[in-house]
């Protein structure tokens, strides 16, 4: 390519990771120097970096109880999709009586989205007793029709002469599952993990219709219930999101293909 | 295959999944129905009430159309977030050093909190002190500080503009995994018989890249449907439900006003928009739109 | 893999962060008091304020020895405001002062000021 015009590319895409950029450098920056809250025109450049507003979230927010919160339900979901969806995966790469129409009631379900099921699944959560529940949080999401899909497709590329000599040590089906389907299938397990947790872990409009106890209030409540107390008259807030944003960031950085390749998965099956 | 033991264990294997399924999918969606032509109230025992919501959400409530129409606008940024989407797409295809870090930089806001997301974008586009209204200051592109959360006007483009910024990276990737499906020797055909780069994207590129916007599209028409972090967190419903979409107000209908019949109703409404807008979509797609493959 | 060494390092960091806290976290502020012209100002009372996201309270006082220094046990908080004064000779303005974490051993560089006429 000619040297002008990967200039030229350079430069358009440099000016787009700016503009992406922009948004995550602005808060790093107030977190650590408390500039901008009040004050105008902004500095663009820290002036007295100090790290005490991550020392008030610390103390004065509780943090940890939050992402223990978050964490067992995130715990729950992903353990919860890769048996249920592995399970349903495996069912139905087999034949059976009623499978096209199993088949056809899963697409069809897909078109149902959690945002038009809120009001009843309160409801079943409230006669299941299981409102301000870790288990409450975790059920609406504990299995996942995308990745059922996922491990389909990966299921069915495990050649049948494995799984039927496997069959033929006598092998029971779930440890077929264990010892042969799921060591040939390690990116629809990758793919699995990443996008429950990813959807437990944001989740934001579940907890708030599940959850009253500020006990058991997730990462995302707890930031939105800083943010209705505290607006932003503190740099804390904002130290606050970056201790959220942080571990999201290090994962995607640690995973990045699998991040990419799960979460475009996810979509293109659906 | 030993069918009668085979076919419970394979029914066992489907049960979890299917429980799941039916608890907070179908039944859901057959008791909004139910929920949406009754009168419900935590004191009284349901009755039985025809089409008194539908009614009321039709022809006697402002919000309801307002809201409807700002989850249009919403979705009306779609094309312009997958031609965006598009642009970058093309840009990061080409085969330059470190193409890796940039796909990495523009997909990042992707997979983020939408609660943290918000309330960055909340903080920019503030009155007083964001940055937004100092770059614009600086460029002399307006005389006065403005108000874009708080503005009639400005609430919805503010809201949209965030959005936009959170997804298209997701789009980008969808599409440069589709314009790297595309086999170059149909690329280099067009150029060996005289066509320009703009005719080759034209006739080769763009048709070939159809499924994938397609899908992009439907993703967004959901998106625009569902997205409720970012409103709830920059706006909650906007200054006098100028950013109120269907789904914020679905959810003040029914918990913070406890009217969940009217709320039922309104969310059979969400759903059959939902339904046949994809549908439509669909079709027009010609049926592509990345579906899965239903036979064995 | 890369996750047992960030792993690793996460809770070495942990680990290590936590054992400089516990050593040195017993409450204990020190500093001195001077008057207008440098002199140091025995016999002044500094009062400790505690100050929370949206709280600012009083929680202790104590008084300074003949050479102007005070030492303030026992308060653990993060963020603080001291104030010294005496009769006769003005007070310092209230000022607020941090902790990395609490309890931390702190000495103050700057001498509070006492000032005529407030």
């Amino acid at each position: 390519m000619r040297p002008s015009r990967a200039a030229a590319v350079h430069g358009a895409l440099l000016a787009i990771s700016v503009v992406m950029l922009v948004p995550f450098y602005w808060v790093l920056k107030t977190s650590l120097t408390g500039e901008n809250i009040f004050q105008y025109p902004p500095a663009l450049l820290p002036r007295a970096i100090h790290p005490f507003y991550y020392v008030d979230v610390w103390y004065d927010i509780p943090f940890v109880r939050y992402v223990t919160n978050s964490v067992i339900v995130s715990a729950i979901v992903v353990a919860s999709n890769l048996v249920c969806n592995a399970l349903a995966a495996y069912a139905l790469t087999l034949r059976f009586r009623g499978k096209r129409a199993i088949i056809g009631l899963l697409l069809s379900c897909m078109l149902i989205p959690f945002q038009a099921t809120i009001i009843p699944a309160y409801l079943i959560t409230k006669e299941l007793r299981l409102l301000n529940s870790h288990l409450g949080l975790a059920l609406p999401l504990c299995s996942t029709i995308v990745c059922i899909f996922v491990f389909k497709a990966s299921f069915d590329a495990v050649p049948r002469s494995l799984i039927d000599a496997a069959r033929i040590d006598g092998l029971p089906e779930w440890r077929i599952i264990r010892h042969v389907m799921l060591p040939l299938s390690t990116s629809a397990v990758a793919t699995t993990v990443i996008l429950s947790f990813i959807w437990s872990w944001n989740s934001f409009l579940w907890p708030l219709i599940v959850i009253r106890n500020p006990e058991l209030q997730t990462l995302p409540l707890g930031l939105s219930t800083f943010l209705s107390y505290m607006e932003n008259t503190t740099g804390a807030l904002y130290a606050f999101c970056i201790m959220v944003l942080v571990p999201g960031i290090a994962l995607f950085l640690l995973e990045q293909r699998r991040f990419i390749e799960g979460l475009t998965s996810g979509a293109t099956k659906g | 295959m030993r069918r009668a033991r085979g076919t419970l264990l394979i029914w066992a294997f489907l049960a979890p999944s299917l429980t799941i399924f039916l608890l907070y999918r179908i039944l859901p969606l057959l008791w909004n129905a139910a929920l949406s032509v009754q009168t419900w109230s935590p004191f009284r025992p349901s009755a039985f009430a025809g089409l008194i919501h539908y009614e009321e959400l039709l022809f006697h409530d402002e919000v309801f159309w307002t809201s409807l129409w700002n989850t249009v606008v919403f979705m009306s940024s779609s094309p312009i977030a997958i031609a965006l989407a598009l642009g970058l797409a093309l840009l990061v295809d080409t085969r330059i050093r470190g193409r890796g870090v940039y796909r990495a930089i523009i997909f990042l806001s992707y997979p983020l909190m939408t609660v943290a997301v918000g309330i960055i974008w909340r903080w920019l586009y503030d009155e007083k002190v964001g940055l937004i209204n100092y770059v614009l200051l600086s460029l002399h592109l307006t005389q006065r500080r403005i108000a874009f959360l708080d503005s009639y006007e400005w609430a919805m483009p503010s809201v949209v503009v965030a959005a936009v910024w959170q997804i298209v990276g997701f789009f980008m990737v969808i599409l440069l995994a589709g314009l790297q499906n595309i086999p170059p020797n149909l690329q280099e055909a067009a150029a060996l018989d005289g066509a320009s780069a703009v005719q080759r994207f034209r006739h080769v590129t763009l048709p070939l890249l159809r499924p994938a916007i397609f899908l992009c599209l439907m993703i967004g028409i959901i998106n625009s449907f569902t997205s409720f972090d970012l409103i709830y967190v920059m706006t909650g419903g906007g200054p006098n439900y100028a950013t109120e979409v269907l789904i914020t107000y679905i959810y003040r209908v029914a918990f913070v006003l406890s009217k969940f019949d009217y709320a039922a109703a309104l969310t059979v409404v969400l759903f059959l928009f939902l339904l046949v807008l994809t549908w439509l979509a669909n079709r027009v797609a010609g049926g592509e739109a990345g579906a899965v493959d239903a036979a064995e | 893999m890369r996750y047992a060494w960030v792993a690793g390092a996460l809770v070495l960091l942990v680990g290590g962060c936590n054992l400089w806290v516990a050593l040195h976290a017993d409450g204990v502020v020190r500093g001195r008091v001077v008057q207008a012209d440098g002199r140091p100002a025995a016999g002044a009372t500094v009062s400790f304020w505690e100050k929370t996201l949206t709280t600012l309270e009083r929680r202790t006082a104590t008084e300074t020895g003949p050479d102007g220094r005070f030492v303030v046990t026992g308060q653990a908080a993060h963020h603080f405001a001291l104030q010294a004064e005496k009769s006769g000779l003005g007070a310092s303005p209230r000022t607020l002062y941090r902790r990395y974490f609490r309890g931390q051993h702190l000495v103050l560089d700057e001498p509070l000021r006492l000032r005529e006429g407030r």
